[in-house]
């Protein structure tokens, strides 16, 4: 227990969605509903998942950028669930967020030296020498130029841009990053410089990373463990090498076959199993387990009893009713 | 030849300058062939392809070129004419399907405008009509489907309806511009596999563009490869990926994370695309290369035939 730097224990988050006149509760969207698991010190944890599987939701409950509606979560042994307000703010200095698209997550009309700094005027009360310290040598370490800090953002390509959110989060020198989604917004050879800044930043600062990614071959590449979410749950959770070689929930198996392969030999005689229909709305989430409308593999027990989630091979968990049987049927 | 792209140059006007979006592109396209137009974010791809169907934006113009398209260049017809061959010979999908639609007519019927319109028949004929093509692009109840407004349905749906919209006339070429992008994986590999069996069944051309090298290896039968606004290779897909001759080409595809195996770094390639206002002369890519030569600083490489390929390239003479 002492090396895990975040353990969460059945996190829920339910949005209430209200309508008609009087906008009354008339459901819930449970966004994360009921997920556990625990993130080594040193460790980067991959999330995987399609639009509206909760991993996003996810990862900003974990580090209370939301608050969750059920569950519990540590942080470093500490429990911090129900921590609020200025009780957080010591919090923020540890753990940080990287988003998605970084034309959105800077403020355009804002210089590069106040974006990144303002986590030191906030939290360690720095005049403006101290400030731009801190903010030329932070700036050294993601690989831009400090003399570029009185610059705005428009005047950056997307990569550096992504740069810059990066160095505003580690300016405090945090051991927490979530990273939501770091490149999708960027062109493949930006993507490459971006990931591998991120393992060298990860390896000087010895950080933990939380790494939410659709895209599983950016997963592969990071991350030591990955786990698979769907509707709000988490349906397998493994080492890299075994998710990516022996999957064995249905979903997985689906979800590694559908990705495009850039080899034009190998993409022919790739064996596919194709998931019929869409991800259901997570408002009304199916009964039983939540993959069976979709499951190409679904029996009459999966649409009425919902799997555990289980260890059934050393740290391979899986929550399916007959990943034993369908071992196989992929490779 | 279905298609031929010769020289084309396309120019945006804008507030810091001009920008050379298209500079010199050479494209040529054979009944029933699909191209992957593969390329990053401002390397000219989807000017290219709205080039030909003339709907580039105001402040854009087409400054050189010829596309001649079955005989005729587009690029001197007068609109009336222009308008007849869109939708019915040449037609395009976007990325985002549901910019595609109008949001507040049920997208039946928007479908069966393009049988009205071109093919003048009634509306009850051009409903069995739609029907028909909702049948074959898998929507579940085209009945229903037929009635409803684009935001009932989901992007995967809604990108079903605009390829039967796109494929209804049974057009010549189809020019599909990052058709999957805006789609979750397993819904792209679902649309990609019905994509694929309809151009085939239809013996449609397709450009297809994409930043994604895996998707172009799926789908295309040969990959163009673009770099700030010029095509630097063409060749068989299998080609392509077997011995990309062009030093970005190269790059481009070592930089790809693999799914297979975890690597120790990624390779990348140093810089960035250069600016399009003010370009650097000579070969656009003589910055990043690391083969570069003292020629490439100096003069623009043309696309030349070297084995199985053509590339644009001074290391091939």
């Amino acid at each position: 227990m002492g090396d895990s730097m975040i353990e969460i224990h059945n996190l829920r988050k339910y949005f209430p969605v209200r309508g008609g006149v009087t906008m009354r509760v008339l459901g819930h969207i449970k966004a994360v509903d009921g997920v556990s698991f625990s993130i080594k010190r040193g460790e980067t944890l991959g999330l995987v998942g399609e639009s509206g599987s909760g991993k996003t939701t996810l990862g900003r409950t974990v580090i209370k950028l939301i608050e969750p509606t059920d569950g519990r979560i540590f942080f470093e042994g500490r429990d911090i669930t129900k921590l609020k307000g200025k009780d957080l703010l010591p919090l923020r200095r540890e753990m940080q967020i990287v988003f998605q698209d970084p034309y959105k997550a800077l403020h355009p009309r804002k210089r590069v030296k106040d974006i990144v700094g303002e986590p030191l005027i906030i939290h360690e009360h720095a005049n403006e020498e101290e400030v731009r310290k801190g903010v030329s040598e932070i700036l050294k370490l993601v690989g831009l130029d400090p003399e570029h800090m009185n610059r705005y953002p428009h005047e950056f390509s997307g990569g550096q841009r992504q740069r810059i959110v990066i160095a505003r989060a580690l300016i405090l020198r945090p051991k927490f990053l979530v990273l939501d989604e770091p490149t999708s917004a960027l062109d493949v050879s930006v993507q490459a410089k971006i990931l591998n800044l991120l393992s060298d930043l990860k390896q000087k600062f010895s950080l933990t990373y939380l790494l939410i990614s659709h895209n599983l071959a950016v997963v592969r590449q990071m991350a030591e463990r990955i786990g698979v979410m769907y509707l709000g749950k988490l349906v397998e959770l493994a080492d890299a090498d075994q998710l990516f070689e022996n999957p064995l929930h249905p979903y997985t198996k689906g979800l590694l076959s559908s990705i495009p392969i850039p080899d034009p030999k190998a993409a022919k005689d790739k064996r596919r199993i194709r998931l019929i229909g869409e991800i259901p709305s997570p408002m009304n989430p199916p009964s039983g387990c939540r993959f069976n409308t979709r499951c190409p593999f679904a029996k009459g027990i999966c649409s009425e009893e919902e799997p555990p989630f289980k260890e059934v091979a050393p740290g391979h968990w899986v929550a399916c009713h007959f990943w034993e049987e369908l071992g196989g049927a992929i490779s | 030849m279905l298609l031929e792209i010769r020289d084309l140059k396309v120019i945006f006007h804008t507030i810091r300058g001009m920008v050379r979006a298209v500079n010199g592109v050479d494209l040529m396209l054979n009944q029933g062939e699909i191209i992957g137009l593969v390329g990053e974010t401002g390397s000219g791809k989807t000017v290219t392809g709205l080039s030909i169907l003339r709907l580039l934006d105001q402040n854009a113009e087409i400054i050189d070129g010829k596309i001649i398209f079955d005989g005729r260049d587009l690029l001197k017809l007068p609109m009336n004419e222009m308008l007849k061959i869109r939708g019915k010979e040449i037609s395009m999908i976007f990325q985002e399907p549901k910019a595609a639609l109008n949001p507040v007519i049920p997208v039946g019927d928007q479908v069966a405008e393009s049988f009205m319109v071109h093919e003048r028949i009634t509306k009850s004929e051009a409903k069995k009509r739609v029907i028909e093509m909702f049948n074959r692009v898998e929507l579940p109840d085209p009945e229903r489907i037929y009635k409803s407004y684009p935001h009932e349905l989901s992007g995967g749906m809604a990108q079903r309806v605009v390829i039967s919209m796109a494929l209804a006339l049974r057009p010549k070429l189809l020019i599909a511009d990052e058709p999957t992008s805006a789609l979750d994986v397993t819904i792209q590999a679902q649309i990609m596999d019905l994509f694929k069996e309809l151009v085939r069944q239809f013996k449609t051309s397709v450009i297809y563009i994409t930043h994604d090298m895996a998707l172009a290896a799926e789908i295309s039968d040969k990959i163009a490869v673009m770099y700030a606004g010029r095509i630097v290779e063409v060749a068989k897909t299998e080609e392509i990926f077997e011995e990309p001759l062009h030093p970005y080409t190269r790059g481009l595809l070592r930089s790809i994370p693999d799914v297979k195996r975890r690597m120790k770094t990624l390779f990348s390639m140093p810089g960035e695309i250069p600016s399009m206002l003010n370009p650097p002369p000579g070969c656009l890519f003589h910055p990043r290369c690391p083969d570069k030569m003292e020629i490439c600083e100096r003069k623009v490489p043309i696309l030349k035939k070297v084995d199985e390929h053509e590339v644009a390239c001074f290391l091939y003479g």
